[in-house]
């Protein structure tokens, strides 16, 4: 099957400032997280596929064709990072105005327009100029002009920016149901919370380069240089951290106050299976069990500072 | 006893059975415009907005009072004979040449100030909004933004230009001219408003691109026009060579429309001046613009 996404090499310079450095990648439909810190290529890495950029060396296809191509993007919707454009239309206008540069006729694309920003939140706002809307207003029209043309692939740069949490659950409702429609939708982020809701598919970018991409879960399992901490609540932590440390996979225990012990792991999956049997042996009660390395956080953080100790 | 026939709307019997119904995304597969429906619907939207603006509406108010004081002088003058063209030996084909100059020169003003307002800032504008991101991520060509710039950019002192040569043609038939060599003033004066139009849009386009500011980019324009206008003006006439005035940017339209008249006085290799500074203002403007369009890498294959 073709992926939607194929970064083949892609390398970009912007003069001496490297934007992207030899980056190949495939994604398929769903949601899939941008991210990396400002500065990582991601908002380069989204103007490679909407043709806004081309690339110094390699090649990227959407679709299977070679961007940039003229029909591939009546398939693709992006919403750029930027907050000020069309400042004297107003909403309904400027959504319209994209549909028909997309190729709808006029009544179609005002159809659309209503509708997608309706789907929005911005019922209330269709006829005000953009001009006089809030930054979390115009974070809503950018999302209806990219949804607008009924794309396959979305491509959106920073979308929480200057969201309020209502206003970003919102949101995350609409890119969750975007990516169950079948869609391709790529999210840039620098904040990793956000994308932890809406996908477990990531692709980290860091100084140009891939760092890594693919399930969360499985980037973290990859990570085998990385401890993994598991918190355990207990009833006798030091009875249940005498006897867990004697395990293989254990690398290290400490205690933590009365009731909690964390244990470090390099082989998180066996440790997992081992906790339920040694508790039962040694009779301690454990009341509860997390992982405060299963976020993005904590793999991010430590995907960038590996890649700094590195380098 | 009839047969029970199923509502257009029922489902259970429009829906075929032991089928399984994909319930993911599907392409919209109705009609599209075709690409080349780019350049009226980018500058369809500017004109939309530029009508809007009270700025334009003066200017364009001022426009239609040139336009009335000129079809009334002309229809004044032509309706009295021997009041204009009485040294010319064909008078009614110097009333026709006036009919087209009048058209240039008394639009002129007005019109350039349409470009200015409406065109001169129009790519820079676009580029400090970030426009590009929006036209460019959707089937947009570069040739297709910049052609729906320069119309937009040109498109309202084209109007006024069209419609004074249109009612001062209109004129000329009641005044004495056949309808045949009417409709050849009117097309040569089509043709020579819609070059004068299109230039000033062109070259306005190349300078807007050029910088981000869109006062910047006024200013230029406006330096350009007046510049090459009164300098070819001054060494023409320090020189007494009467083809350097053809060489400004207003002047070479202007100088057209003389040698369809026969007034122009370029004979041999100088009569081919006017065309060729129309040529070279076009592709310089067209070429500046292309050239900053490219830099900013939405150029498609």
């Amino acid at each position: 099957m073709t992926p939607v996404i194929e970064f083949a090499g892609v390398s970009k310079w912007y003069g001496p400032v490297l934007g992207l450095r030899d980056v190949s990648l495939r994604l398929a439909p769903g949601i899939t997280g941008l991210l990396g810190p400002n500065g990582a290529g991601k908002s380069t890495l989204l103007k490679c596929m909407t043709g806004e950029v081309r690339p110094s060396r390699g090649e990227v296809r959407l679709f299977g064709r070679v961007v940039p191509y003229d029909d591939v993007f009546r398939r693709v919707g992006y919403a750029p990072e930027i907050e000020t454009f069309f400042e004297e239309l107003t909403a309904r206008e400027f959504v319209t105005h994209l549909a028909v540069l997309a190729g709808y006729d006029g009544a179609e694309a005002a159809r659309r327009a209503e509708a997608v920003l309706i789907r929005v939140g911005l019922a209330q706002a269709l006829d005000r100029p953009l001009a006089t809307y809030s930054k979390g207003m115009r974070q809503r029209t950018k999302l209806a002009q990219a949804m607008v043309h009924d794309p396959e692939l979305i491509l959106l740069d920073e979308p929480m920016t200057g969201l309020d949490p209502l206003a970003r659950a919102q949101i995350v409702t609409l890119i969750q149901s975007l990516g169950a429609e079948g869609r391709t939708v790529l999210v840039s982020s620098h904040i990793l919370d956000e994308v932890e809701t809406m996908t477990r598919e990531i692709v980290v970018l860091y100084q140009g380069q891939l760092l890594a991409q693919g399930n969360l879960h499985a980037i973290r399992d990859l990570i085998d240089r990385h401890p993994h901490h598991i918190v355990l609540t207990a009833s006798d932590p030091r009875a249940l951290g005498a006897a867990l440390a004697r395990l293989e996979c254990v690398t290290a225990v400490r205690f933590d106050g009365a009731d909690r012990l964390e244990v470090e792991t390099r082989a998180p999956d066996a440790c997992y299976a081992a906790i339920p049997r040694v508790a039962t042996e040694t009779g301690v009660k454990v009341r509860s069990l997390t992982s405060p390395d299963d976020n993005l956080s904590a793999v991010f953080r430590y995907l960038t500072t590996g890649a700094r100790g590195a380098a | 006893m009839s047969a029970m026939v199923p509502p257009p709307n029922d489902r259970s019997a429009a829906a075929p059975r032991g089928e399984v119904h994909s319930l993911s995304y599907s392409r919209y597969a109705g009609p599209r415009r075709p690409r080349s429906a780019v350049p009226w619907v980018v500058a369809r939207y500017a004109w939309r907005v530029q009508l809007r603006q009270r700025g334009v509406k003066v200017l364009l108010l001022l426009g239609g009072g040139v336009l009335a004081i000129s079809g009334a002088v002309l229809g004044f003058a032509w309706s009295v004979p021997g009041m204009t063209g009485g040294g010319e030996a064909d008078p009614v084909r110097a009333a026709e040449a006036q009919a087209i100059a009048s058209s240039l020169e008394a639009q002129f003003i007005p019109g350039f100030l349409l470009v200015l307002w409406c065109g001169a800032g129009a790519v820079a504008a676009d580029l400090n909004a970030g426009a590009f991101q929006f036209h460019f991520a959707r089937p947009v060509s570069a040739q297709g933004y910049l052609v729906g710039r320069v119309l937009s950019g040109a498109g309202l002192a084209f109007a006024l230009s069209f419609a004074t040569l249109a009612v001062l043609c209109a004129e000329r038939l009641a005044f004495g001219s056949t309808p045949l060599r009417m409709a050849l003033t009117f097309a040569v004066g089509a043709a020579l408003v819609t070059a004068r139009a299109t230039l000033l849009g062109v070259v306005a386009a190349g300078l807007s691109s050029l910088t981000r500011r869109k006062g910047l980019a006024q200013a230029m324009f406006a330096a350009v026009v007046f510049a090459s206008s009164f300098v070819t003006r001054i060494v023409a006439a320090a020189s007494d060579k009467p083809w350097v005035r053809a060489l400004g940017l207003s002047g070479c339209v202007d100088a057209r429309a003389a040698q369809w008249h026969g007034t122009a006085g370029l004979h041999g290799a100088l009569a081919a001046v006017p065309l060729l500074a129309c040529i070279g203002w076009g592709v310089v403007g067209a070429a500046l613009a292309w050239w900053r369009v490219s830099r900013a890498e939405v150029m498609r294959g």
